[in-house]
């Protein structure tokens, strides 16, 4: 008989999604219970808490299928490879929301304009543009643009 | 005969087209620029046409509502990423195209069966505006409840290949949308104890977040950078091929036009319903729909633009809005005094007219524009992606933060963006989860609206649904689901 072994089950997508779902679906039949039950004398009919219970209950027969289709999978050994790519891609990835959490942070401090120079360049750096007369001109034309539409003619606040 | 003449006046006072132009012209840049909506240029409307006349002030916000809609086309096909929920529908077949080096004839498409749904919401608001408010009227709390669920249904089981996936993002969806107070009781809930969740989570930074954002990290991951080297060339397109679909589209703007006049199921429902109706009507398509299908876009533009007509239909007759437009231009109507509701169109008929006109002349301003100017504006994907992304970036930043001026919904629009993004790795549909976000509020308290009513009738369940237009609800979201599950869709599918 094969044995299958705990990396399978980890890395199996559909384990994994189940997991999350069925985690998601007991939190929250959970939550909604115990406020309810915690707010006083509400009947269920206007509760706030039995809508949020409803959609608990329907979360989890799919999740108890999602973890079905996992096993089901690993036992026929068709699980499909990753689609998400290489390691430098899911870089990219990290690297550009890394850069854009930054970028809204640093708004606030040093403003919009300056900000969006200094995250535009340096994405458009990183995603390996090379001509620095063009970088220069793009974070810095299209940063005052945004402002002048924006707050000059529109009045609209900007970050 | 007199309403005719009021109507047409309006298309020879010079100053009212004029105000429509600059409506048309702003719609269409913020309609193609992806994080800006046609509802956040609406919303800035408000402040700007506060001292202006109230025909000239409806006539700028009719022509950026009208080429604002189609302009999310624009988006959708150029870059996949839809410049208005309505626009979702348009990316499934619109971008397909538009990488096969097709995007203009994709454009000219969108543009005039755009331009037929304006023209047939409109007129169906004209001529109709009264009998669909009455039927609008009879709707209880449980068949409002039931539409959100038929409408959340079929877009699961359209853009997902698996249909458990596609409820799953939908219920997920639904989740976020029950963040904040409760409004029926007030209550607060799902916050985690953050402050500013209290007032929910806002549809603008999840929309900018889960198509704008999420798009850019997809591209991104795939490490494609270079750019597009499908350029726009210029096609002709005979007449004839063109008005080919011009019959279906009439079925499809009847639905566009019935689905906005029901509030809360506007733009996005109206489009996913006539999608799913070409699908279903043909049945083999040159092109498998979801794969660059002409018949897709005709029948979510011309659905989504035509629901434009529908769903100032209960805004003016019955003073509840069909979506998320029609309430700012609500409030545009008190801004400068007027009172919609049932004796609207008696009180001030030269209201209902200039909100007519305004269409129609923003219809046809759409035609030239869409013809004219979009086509130019396509020259955005021959921007190399290195350069045009990190732009989108701080587009949704600017995006995101202008719907309510709080840099919690840039973080939220950040949150959105990445959790969209593996949601897409992971095969999850952002459609279904989006359209849970606008609807879950009203699904919420319609259902709870329901039980309360029917706990106090004797016959529980008969007075749920012993309606016939409960009834039929219930068998269309019934079928919907049983023909999704494996087994019985294995069974249709060796039928046919």
């Amino acid at each position: 008989m094969k044995e299958y072994k705990l990396k399978d089950y980890i890395t199996n997508k559909g384990i994994q999604e189940g997991i999350i779902f069925f985690t998601l679906s007991i939190s929250l039949i959970l939550y909604s219970l115990f406020n309810h039950y915690n707010a006083g004398r509400i009947e269920w009919r206007i509760s706030p808490y039995l809508f949020p219970l409803l959609i608990a209950v329907f979360i989890l027969p799919f999740s108890l299928f999602l973890l079905h289709y996992g096993i089901k999978k690993i036992k026929s050994k068709s699980e499909t490879k990753d689609k998400e790519g290489s390691t430098i891609l899911k870089t990219n990835v990290l690297v550009t929301v890394a850069l854009s959490v930054l970028y809204c942070y640093f708004i606030t401090f040093i403003g919009f304009v300056p900000a969006s120079v200094l995250f535009l360049a340096s994405l458009i750096i990183y995603l390996k543009e090379k001509r620095t007369w063009l970088i220069a001109l793009i974070s810095l034309l299209f940063s005052f643009s945004i402002y002048f539409i924006f707050a000059v003619l529109l009045n609209v606040m900007l970050p | 005969m007199k309403e005719v003449f009021s109507m047409f006046s309006y298309f020879l006072n010079f100053h009212f087209i004029i105000m429509v132009f600059i409506g048309a012209m702003a719609g269409m840049l913020v309609g193609a620029i992806p994080g800006l909506s046609v509802s956040m240029a609406t919303a800035l409307l408000v402040s700007i046409t506060y001292t202006w006349p109230t025909d000239y002030a409806l006539a700028t916000i009719m022509g950026v509502y009208v080429v604002g809609v189609f302009s999310g086309a624009i988006s959708a096909i150029l870059i996949n990423i839809p410049g208005a929920p309505s626009s979702i529908v348009t990316t499934l077949d619109g971008y397909p195209l538009a990488r096969k080096g097709e995007s203009y004839k994709a454009l000219k498409y969108a543009t005039i069966y755009s331009f037929i749904g304006t023209m047939f919401g409109f007129a169906a608001l004209w001529i109709f505006a009264k009998p669909i408010s009455n039927i609008a009227l009879k709707f209880t709390p449980m068949d409002y409840f039931l539409l959100a669920i038929f409408g959340l249904s079929t877009v699961g089981s359209l853009t997902s290949k698996s249909f458990i996936k596609g409820i799953l993002s939908a219920l997920l969806g639904l989740i976020v949308s029950m963040i904040g107070l409760d409004s029926v009781m007030g209550t607060s809930r799902m916050t985690l104890g953050i402050y500013d969740l209290k007032a929910g989570v806002s549809i603008v930074p999840a929309l900018i977040g889960l198509f704008g954002f999420s798009e850019v990290l997809s591209v991104i991951s795939k490490g494609y950078l270079e750019a597009e080297a499908s350029h726009i060339t210029k096609s002709v397109i005979k007449i004839k091929d063109m008005l080919k679909y011009f019959s279906r589209s009439l079925y499809y703007c009847t639905i566009g036009t019935l689905v906005g006049a029901l509030p809360g199921a506007g733009g996005p429902v109206a489009s996913f319903l006539a999608y799913g109706e070409a699908k279903r009507i043909v049945r083999n398509p040159p092109v498998p729909f979801g794969e660059g299908e002409i018949e897709g876009i005709v029948a979510s533009e011309s659905a989504n633009n035509a629901c434009i007509g529908g769903a100032l239909i209960p805004m003016l007759t019955l003073a509840i809005p069909g979506d998320a437009v029609t309430a700012i231009i609500l409030s545009v109507f008190y801004v400068h005094g007027l009172q919609p509701g049932p004796m609207f169109i008696k009180s001030s008929p030269e209201m209902f007219h200039s909100i007519l006109a305004g269409g129609f002349i923003g219809g046809i301003f759409l035609l030239i524009l869409g013809l004219f100017i979009g086509p130019r504006i396509s020259k955005i994907i021959t921007v190399p992606k290195r350069i045009l992304l990190p732009l989108i970036i701080v587009l949704c930043v600017v995006g995101a933060f202008g719907c309510n001026n709080r840099m919690f919904d840039v973080y939220l629009m950040l949150f959105f963006g990445t959790l969209g993004y593996i949601m897409r790795m992971r095969d999850y549909p952002i459609a279904p989860m989006i359209l849970a976000i606008v609807l879950g509020g009203m699904m919420d308290s319609n259902f709870r609206r329901a039980i309360s009513l029917a706990s106090s009738e004797d016959r529980f369940f008969a007075a749920l649904f012993g309606r016939p237009i409960t009834i039929i609800l219930l068998i269309l979201t019934i079928s919907v689901i049983i023909s999704n599950i494996p087994t019985a869709k294995k069974k249709i599918l060796y039928k046919s």
